[in-house]
């Protein structure tokens, strides 16, 4: 048995994917306080946990301006939702697969 | 090694708890607000139907006057038809990319299907439709455009709750039709608001899969 995939298998970091990958098509991306109010997260929190899933190239971030505000956009990378689904499948291994 | 496994097994119950648990909330936030939308539509359906069916000369039992029971049934649709604007408008906010574009050209669709048919039912009564035919086709028609869309929206999101209601919405149409001018007020009024509210809390609760995107095993 592998190991489960320890950028994800965090509660946090499980939060943020589960999310990133319910409410995410394939090629949409995401203003940080949408998601932030998705998640019941503090700012500081989501960057925190948000920096280390970009650092495995599961997520990525893009500064932008709404108008003159500066805002972020974060996204799920095809790379972060393969991942997340091999995370699923091995849960689900290790639940006895029937789920 | 036994107690390591059933550590292992009883962290991955948990995770997995959690996943579900946050793929729910997430669900249910996204679609609060078409939850709410029904909600109103289903009261609009309710006070606004039944006071047709209260109206002197128009549904069975003699209520209200003729005027004051289309006010309120105008007034009914123009607030159902606001709130179903701004909820298009504030739905997704925050969220862009293609799913935000599939859901302007969805929502375009109910306004151009809408214009549509009343367009054409204008055309239908400059063409001699009599007034009691208009009775029954103006509900029917509409009815019908709001089940095909909900057909559409239900086929495009995976949605099978939504694809549900399309086909309710579709039945009553007919049905109330069959049923015939004044009796087809009193379907619109009962069986279109009770579908409506049973989606609205199947919605909320998210207890059937919305948008399924993922299959279940073998990917």
């Amino acid at each position: 048995m592998t190991e489960l995939d320890p950028v994800i298998h965090a509660p946090a970091r499980l939060r943020i994917m589960t999310t990133l990958d319910e409410a995410l098509g394939d090629g949409d991306e995401i203003a940080f306080p949408a998601l932030q109010k998705l998640l019941d997260m503090t700012p500081g929190n989501l960057t925190t946990h948000l920096a280390k899933l970009e650092a495995a190239g599961y997520v990525a971030s893009t500064k932008t301006f709404t108008g003159r505000r500066p805002a972020t956009l974060v996204t799920i990378t095809p790379a972060g939702r393969a991942a997340f689904r091999a995370y699923r499948t091995q849960l689900l291994e290790l639940l006895g697969g029937t789920r | 090694m036994s107690t390591d496994d059933s550590g292992t097994r009883a962290d991955a119950e948990r995770m997995y708890d959690l996943m579900q648990s946050q793929r729910r909330s997430t669900q249910s936030r996204l679609l609060r607000g078409y939850a709410v939308l029904l909600v109103v539509w289903a009261a609009a359906w309710a006070i606004g139907f039944g006071a047709l069916w209260c109206g002197h000369d128009i549904g069975g039992v003699d209520l209200l006057p003729t005027a004051v029971a289309w006010i309120v049934f105008g007034a009914c649709m123009v607030v159902a038809i606001v709130w179903s604007i701004i909820t298009g408008v504030r739905s997704g906010a925050g969220i862009r990319g293609r799913s935000r574009f599939q859901g302007m050209l969805y929502g375009w669709s109910w306004t151009i299907s809408m214009v549509g048919t009343w367009l054409l039912l204008v055309g239908l009564q400059r063409a001699g439709l009599p007034d009691e035919l208009a009775a029954l086709i103006y509900p029917g028609a509409f009815a019908l455009i709001v089940g095909v869309l909900y057909l559409a929206g239900g086929a495009l999101w995976r949605a099978p709750v939504q694809y549900a209601l399309g086909i309710v919405i579709i039945a009553v149409a007919v049905a109330a039709t069959f049923m015939g001018t004044p009796f087809n007020f009193l379907v619109y009024a009962i069986a279109g608001p009770i579908a409506m509210l049973i989606v609205a809390v199947l919605l909320v609760r998210g207890l059937l899969p919305v948008e399924p995107r993922r299959e279940p095993s073998h990917d």
